[in-house]
C-alpha cells in the first residue's frame, strides 16, 4: 500500500498518511447515526414544547375575554356614601363589587359576565336594598327588591 | 366495648368524615351557623341526589342570608325552589340541562303551568327552550300579561323562530300581536 508515495518528501508523507483509510470501530457508525437521530428527535420535541407553551399562553391571555360580555350597572343614589353590587355573581357578598361615583349622584360599575341569568340588587350604605330601575324585577322570597339580568351568548 | 372495637369504630368514623364533608357547600358552611348550615346542606344534598342542580339552591340561600332573612324563611325558599326544579324536570324530561331546569323553575315560580313547559319543549325540539323561556321571564317581569306573552312565545316557537328572534321580543311586540289578533 502507498506505493505511489515513495520517497522522503514530507508533504507526500502527510498526504499519504491522510489518504490512509482509518480503521473504524465496529458499531461506531450505528452509534453515531443513532445519536444524530436522538438529537433530531430532541430538537423536534423542544420545538413542540415551545409551540405548546406559546399557544397555551395565548389561550390564557384570551380566556378571560372570550365568552364574557361587559355589563354596566348604573344607579342614581345622590344621598349614598357607598353602593355595593350584590348578586349571584358575587355569591351575594356585599364586599366584592362596589359602584364608583360618576357625578350628579350617579354610581356605575362595569364587569364582565358569562352568558346566563342573574339575580342581583344594590346595597346603598350597607343597609338600603335597591332594585335596578331598568332591569326586570324578580319575584323575591325575602321581601327585598331584586332585579334580573340576562346575558346572552 | 373493648379497646380494639373502640379503635376500629374511631377509624371508621375518621374515614367517613371526608365523605360527609363532600356534600357540604363551603359557602353555606361559612355563612350560616352549623345547625342552619346542616339543614340547608341536607336540602341541597337531597336535591343533588335526585339529579337536580345544586347551584341555584346555594345561591338562593346566600341571597337570603345577605338580605337578613330568618333561617325559616331561607329553608322555606329553598324548599319552594327545589319543588319547582322537580316539577320542571318532570315537565321537560330527564334529558333537560341544568340551565333549562333553572330557567323553567323560574317560570314555574312565576305561575307558568307545567303543561306549557312540556308544550314548549315539544314545539322547540332540539333547539332548546332557553331563549323562549328567558324571553317569557323578561317580558312578564316587565309587567306584560303572562297569557299574552305565552301566546306570542308559543306562536313564534310554532313558526320555528330562532333564538335571536326571541331575544328581540319587546313588550310592544306582544301588544302589537294582540292588536293584530283583534280585528
Amino acid at each position: 500500500m502507498h506505493d505511489e508515495f515513495v520517497g522522503d518528501d514530507p508533504l507526500q508523507s502527510v498526504i499519504a498518511a491522510l489518504r490512509e483509510p482509518v480503521a473504524v470501530e465496529p458499531g461506531l457508525r450505528q452509534r453515531a447515526a443513532g445519536r444524530a437521530t436522538r438529537q433530531r428527535r430532541a430538537g423536534v420535541a423542544r420545538i413542540a414544547v415551545l409551540a405548546l407553551l406559546v399557544l397555551s399562553a395565548v389561550a390564557i391571555v384570551h380566556r378571560p375575554a372570550s365568552g364574557t360580555s361587559a355589563v354596566t350597572f348604573t344607579l342614581r343614589a345622590p344621598a349614598g356614601s357607598t353602593v355595593a353590587l350584590v348578586g349571584d355573581f358575587t355569591d351575594w357578598r356585599s364586599d366584592r363589587l362596589h359602584l364608583s361615583p360618576s357625578g350628579s349622584g350617579v354610581w356605575q360599575a362595569t364587569i364582565r359576565l358569562r352568558p346566563g341569568r342573574y339575580r342581583f340588587a344594590y346595597l346603598v350604605d350597607h343597609r338600603q336594598w335597591r332594585a335596578d330601575t331598568v332591569a326586570p324585577t324578580a319575584p323575591d322570597d325575602f321581601g327585598r327588591p331584586t332585579s334580573l339580568l340576562t346575558v346572552n351568548p | 366495648m373493648n379497646t380494639r372495637r373502640l379503635v376500629a369504630l374511631s377509624i371508621m368514623a375518621l374515614a367517613a368524615a371526608p365523605l360527609a364533608l363532600c356534600g357540604q357547600d363551603a359557602r353555606i358552611t361559612a355563612r350560616f351557623t352549623p345547625v342552619v348550615a346542616a339543614h340547608l346542606n341536607a336540602t341541597i344534598d337531597s336535591a343533588s341526589s335526585e339529579g337536580l342542580p345544586a347551584e341555584p339552591l346555594v345561591l338562593r340561600a346566600l341571597e337570603g342570608q345577605a338580605k337578613g332573612a330568618t333561617a325559616d324563611q331561607i329553608v322555606a325558599a329553598l324548599s319552594r325552589l327545589r319543588d319547582a326544579l322537580r316539577t320542571a324536570r318532570v315537565a321537560l324530561g330527564s334529558t333537560a340541562t341544568p340551565t333549562d331546569l333553572m330557567t323553567a323553575a323560574a317560570a314555574l315560580q312565576l305561575g307558568m303551568p307545567p303543561s306549557r313547559l312540556t308544550e314548549l319543549r315539544q314545539l322547540r325540539g332540539d333547539r332548546g327552550i332557553g331563549a323562549p323561556l328567558t324571553a317569557y321571564l323578561d317580558l312578564t317581569a316587565r309587567g306584560v300579561s303572562a297569557d299574552r306573552t305565552w301566546d306570542r312565545i308559543s306562536d313564534l316557537a310554532r313558526r320555528r323562530a330562532s333564538d335571536a328572534d326571541f331575544g328581540r321580543l319587546t313588550p310592544r311586540d306582544v301588544d302589537h300581536q294582540r292588536d293584530e289578533d283583534w280585528p
